[in-house]
C-alpha cells in the first residue's frame, strides 16, 4: 500500500518539492545580505531610540533589493501553498479513483478501504504538511531580523506565513480536499469546493482564531497630548471623542481607546475652544488647557510579540485537532456511507 | 459443499430507486456460473454486493459462507470495462498485486502476462480493450481467490480478444478449481464455458441450473393449435404462441416428449434464455428452479 | 491426437458435442486404441471451454468403455467403435448413391430427399424400440 501510494503520488510530490527547493535555494542565498544589511544600516546592536531610525533604513534598504520581493514572494508561496496542496493533491486523491472507477480495482485487494485512506492520508498529509514547514520555517528564520524592524510578527497576516501554523494549515486542507473528493466523487467539483472551503478558512481563520486564543493584554497609561493625536467633535451634539494611535513596537494592538479616570470611554460636551476654528490651524491653547484637564488615559488592548510561539502552538494545536476530526470523518465515510 | 454465494431478500437502493430488489438466489461453489438478464436486472449490483463494494440496504447475502466485506483475499473481482491505472505499466501493476495481497503469486501473474504477448513496461493506459481485461483478469486471479467475480468481462471485446479472454480464464479454472461467476450479454460464450446458468430478470432468478439440464430438458414443440394445458404432467411451458392453425410452446420437461403430433426440436442455450427473457413468460415456471 | 471443436449453434450440450466428437474419430478410425485424448487443460486452453464440461465428457466415454483414465498419464482409447463394420461402409455407400440417384430421377429435390430419409429413418428407430 506505501508502495502504490509513493508510485501514484510521486510525480505532484516532487514537481511541488522541486518549485519549493528553488525558493528555499533562493532564500538561503540572500540570507547572508539581509544579515549583512541589518549589520551596516546599524540596525544590529542598536540601542533604544536609535533603534527606530536604523529599523527604517534597513527596511528601506531591503526593500530596494532581491530580498525585498523575494520576501514578499516567499509570504505568498507559504500562504497560497495550503490551498494549493489542497486543490492538487488533496481533492484528486479519493476524486479520481472514484471518478474513473479504478476503486473497484484497488478495493477488491486485500487491503480495507479503511487502510488504503489511512495510508493516503498519511503520506499525503505528512507530505503536504513537510513541504510548507519546510518553507514556513525557513522563511520564519530568513525574515527574523525583517520582522525584527518592522514589529509584526505577530500581526495576524503575517503570523499566518511564520512558524508552525502553515504545517497545521497545510495538514488541515489536503484533509478538505481529500473529504470533498470522497463526498462529491467529482475532481473538479472537488477541486472547486476545496478552493473555496480553505479560502474561506485563509480569510477566517486569522480573523477569529487569534483572538480567541491569545488572551490579550490591557494597559492604562496617561495620555500623552505631547503625541499626535484626532480630537473629533460632533457639530449637532458638540461631543468630544479623543482618537490615538498606539505606537506600541513589536505588539498586535486589537484596540486602543481613551479614557477617563473611570475607565468608561471619554465622551464629554466640547469645551468651546475645542470647537473648530476657520483658521483650521491645529488646536488651540486653551483646547489642549482643557483635554489636559480631563485627566485622561489611554487603554490599550495587545497581543505582545513575546507571546509569538505560544500562540503558534495554540493555533496549531486547534487546526491540528480539526485535522485529525475530519480525517476521522472521512474514515468513516469511507467505511459506512461510501457504499 | 458451501455455497459460492448465497442471498436472501437482497435489496439494494439509491434513494427511491431499488438497483435490486427481494433477490433470493444460491450459486454451487467449484462451478463457472454464468449470470444472464436484461440491462437494469441488477447483475452488476449483486456482483458488487458479493465483494463488497457495496452494502445491501436489507436482506442477506454470504460469500463462501462469509458476510462479504471489500478486501477480502478470498474474492476477486474484475469490473464492468476492466478498470486499470492509467499512469502505471503493466509491471506497475504486478507490483502493486504484490504490495496489496499477500497471497500473491508472482511467479504466475509474470507467467500469464508472457503468455497474453503483453509489454510489462507498457503503460496501462494505452492497452487495448482485450489487454486490458486480461491485466485485470491477471491481477485478479493471482490474489488466488475461491471466487472469482467477473462483471461483463469481455462486453467490450472483439470476438478473438474475447476467445482470448475466454482461454485464459478457463485454463485458470481448470489450474486452479477457482469458482466463478460471470455475467455476459453473450450466451453463446456462456454456453462454451459455464456449467452453471443463472437467469437474472427484474431482481428474480426466474431459472437456475446446469447448463447441460437446461440445453437436454428445454424444447421446442410445434404443431397444430391446440390448448397447452393439456401437455400433461412433468411438462411446464415457458413461452407459447399461436397462430389460427399452430401452436409453438417452448417447454421445460424431465422426461422425453413422446407425442408423435408434435414436432419437437432442440433449443440452443440463447433460445433458452431467451424464452425465459421475454415477457409472456408465466409466472408459474419460477418455481422450475433448481 | 484430436482436436475439438465446439457448434453453439447445435443445441447439443457441449459434452454432449465432445462426446460425439470422440466416437465419430473412432468410428472413421481416426482414433485407434492406444491413441491419447488431449488432456482437459490442453481442450479447456484451446477450445475456450468449462474444464468441467471436459471432465464430465471423458467420464461419459470412460463409462462407455472406449476410453481409460490412467492417473498422471492421461486419457487413452481402449477399442474402436464399428470396427468390422468398417469394412461394410464402402458397398453400403453404393446402395445409398444408387438409391439417390433414383430418387433424384424420380423428381424428388434435395430436401424432400431429406424429408423422407428423415422420417424413414424415424420410424425404424421407432419400430426397432
Amino acid at each position: 500500500m506505501i508502495w502504490l501510494t509513493w508510485r501514484q503520488f510521486r510525480a505532484p510530490l516532487l514537481s511541488v518539492a522541486a518549485v519549493l527547493l528553488v525558493l528555499v535555494a533562493a532564500l538561503a542565498f540572500t540570507w547572508a545580505r539581509v544579515s549583512d544589511l541589518a549589520g551596516s544600516t546599524g540596525f544590529t546592536g542598536c540601542r533604544a531610540a536609535a533603534c527606530e531610525t536604523a529599523a527604517q533604513s534597513f527596511l528601506a534598504a531591503v526593500s530596494s533589493e532581491t530580498a525585498g520581493w523575494l520576501y514578499y514572494v516567499a509570504i505568498g508561496v507559504v500562504l497560497a501553498l495550503p490551498v494549493l496542496l489542497g486543490i492538487f493533491w488533496g481533492a484528486p486523491l479519493a476524486a479520481r479513483e472514484l471518478e474513473t472507477g479504478t476503486y473497484r480495482l484497488i478495493f477488491t485487494q486485500s487491503v480495507s478501504r479503511r487502510r488504503w485512506l489511512l495510508v493516503k492520508l498519511l503520506i499525503g498529509g505528512g507530505a503536504a504538511a513537510l513541504c510548507t514547514g519546510l518553507v514556513s520555517l525557513v522563511l520564519t528564520g530568513w525574515a527574523a531580523v525583517i520582522d525584527e524592524a518592522e514589529g509584526n510578527r505577530i500581526n495576524p497576516l503575517i503570523f499566518m506565513a511564520r512558524g508552525i501554523v502553515p504545517i497545521a494549515f497545510a495538514a488541515l486542507a489536503f484533509v478538505v480536499g481529500v473529504t470533498a473528493g470522497l463526498l462529491l466523487r467529482r475532481t473538479v467539483a472537488a477541486m472547486a469546493v476545496t478552493l473555496l472551503v480553505v479560502a474561506a478558512l485563509q480569510v477566517a481563520v486569522p480573523l477569529v482564531l487569534p483572538r480567541l486564543l491569545a488572551q490579550p493584554v490591557t494597559s492604562v497609561a496617561a495620555l500623552d497630548l505631547n503625541a499626535p493625536f484626532g480630537l473629533s467633535v460632533d457639530l449637532s451634539t458638540k461631543e468630544a471623542h479623543v482618537d490615538i494611535d498606539a505606537d506600541m513596537p513589536d505588539a498586535w494592538i486589537l484596540s486602543a481607546t481613551v479614557v477617563t479616570s473611570s475607565g468608561a470611554e471619554f465622551r464629554a460636551r466640547a469645551d468651546p475652544a475645542c470647537l473648530p476654528s476657520e483658521d483650521m490651524g491645529g488646536f488651540s491653547e486653551a483646547c489642549r488647557t482643557w483635554l489636559a484637564a480631563q485627566n485622561l488615559r489611554q487603554k490599550v488592548t495587545y497581543v505582545p510579540g513575546s507571546r509569538f510561539w505560544a500562540l503558534q502552538w495554540r493555533e496549531f494545536g486547534v487546526l491540528i485537532a480539526v485535522t485529525l476530526g475530519l480525517s476521522w470523518f472521512a474514515l468513516w465515510w469511507i467505511r459506512r456511507r461510501l457504499t | 459443499m458451501t455455497e459460492a454465494l448465497s442471498a436472501e431478500g437482497l435489496t439494494k437502493r439509491y434513494g427511491r430507486r431499488a438497483a435490486l430488489s427481494d433477490c433470493s438466489l444460491a450459486v454451487p461453489a467449484g462451478r463457472v456460473v454464468g449470470l444472464v438478464g436484461p440491462n437494469g436486472a441488477g447483475k452488476s449490483t449483486l456482483l458488487q454486493l458479493a465483494c463488497g463494494l457495496l452494502d445491501p440496504t436489507s436482506g442477506r447475502i454470504e460469500v463462501l459462507g462469509e458476510r462479504p466485506v471489500s478486501g477480502s483475499p478470498r474474492v476477486g473481482f474484475v469490473a464492468q470495462d476492466t478498470p486499470v491505472y492509467a499512469g502505471l505499466t503493466v509491471a506497475e501493476h504486478l507490483r502493486m498485486g504484490a504490495h496489496v495481497n499477500p497471497s500473491w503469486d508472482a511467479e504466475f501473474a509474470e507467467r500469464r502476462i508472457a503468455q497474453t504477448g503483453l509489454d510489462p513496461a507498457q503503460r496501462a493506459g494505452k492497452l487495448s480493450g482485450g489487454q486490458r481485461a486480461q491485466l485485470a483478469l491477471t491481477v485478479a486471479a493471482a490474489k488466488q481467490p475461491d471466487l472469482l467475480l467477473l462483471d461483463e468481462p469481455v462486453a467490450s471485446l472483439d470476438p478473438l480478444a474475447r476467445r482470448t479472454f475466454l482461454r485464459g480464464l478457463m485454463e485458470l479454472t481448470a489450474d486452479r478449481g477457482t469458482s466463478v461467476v460471470m455475467s455476459s450479454h453473450l450466451v453463446a460464450d456462456l454456453e462454451r464455458v459455464c456449467d452453471y446458468l443463472i437467469v437474472l430478470v427484474a431482481s428474480q432468478v426466474r431459472v437456475a441450473g446446469e447448463v447441460d439440464d437446461l440445453l437436454a430438458g428445454h424444447h421446442r414443440l410445434v404443431g397444430r393449435r391446440r390448448d397447452p394445458a393439456g401437455l400433461g404432467a412433468g411438462i411446464a411451458v415457458v413461452e407459447q404462441s399461436h397462430t389460427e392453425v399452430q401452436s409453438t410452446l417452448i417447454v421445460r420437461s424431465t422426461a422425453p416428449i413422446d407425442d408423435p403430433s408434435w414436432q419437437v426440436d432442440r433449443l440452443d442455450l440463447e433460445d433458452i434464455v431467451l424464452a425465459y427473457m421475454s415477457e409472456s413468460a408465466p409466472q408459474w415456471v419460477l418455481e422450475g428452479q433448481r | 491426437m484430436i482436436e475439438f471443436h465446439l457448434d453453439a449453434r447445435s443445441g447439443v450440450a457441449p459434452y454432449m458435442q465432445l462426446i460425439q466428437q470422440v466416437r465419430h474419430a473412432l468410428r472413421l478410425g481416426v482414433l485407434k486404441e492406444g491413441d491419447k485424448l488431449p488432456t482437459v487443460r490442453e481442450v479447456v486452453a484451446r477450445v475456450a471451454i468449462n474444464p468441467n464440461t471436459v471432465s464430465k465428457a471423458y467420464r461419459e466415454l470412460e463409462y462407455e468403455g472406449l476410453v481409460t483414465a490412467r492417473p498422471g498419464l492421461g486419457t487413452f482409447v481402449t477399442r474402436t467403435l464399428g470396427g468390422d463394420s468398417l469394412a461394410q461402409h464402402e458397398p453400403l455407400r453404393k446402395d445409398l448413391q444408387r438409391w439417390l440417384s433414383e430418387a433424384r430421377a424420380a423428381g424428388l429435390d434435395d430436401e424432400s430427399i431429406e424429408a423422407l430419409f428423415l422420417s424413414a429413418f424415424r420410424s425404424f428407430s421407432e419400430a426397432r424400440g
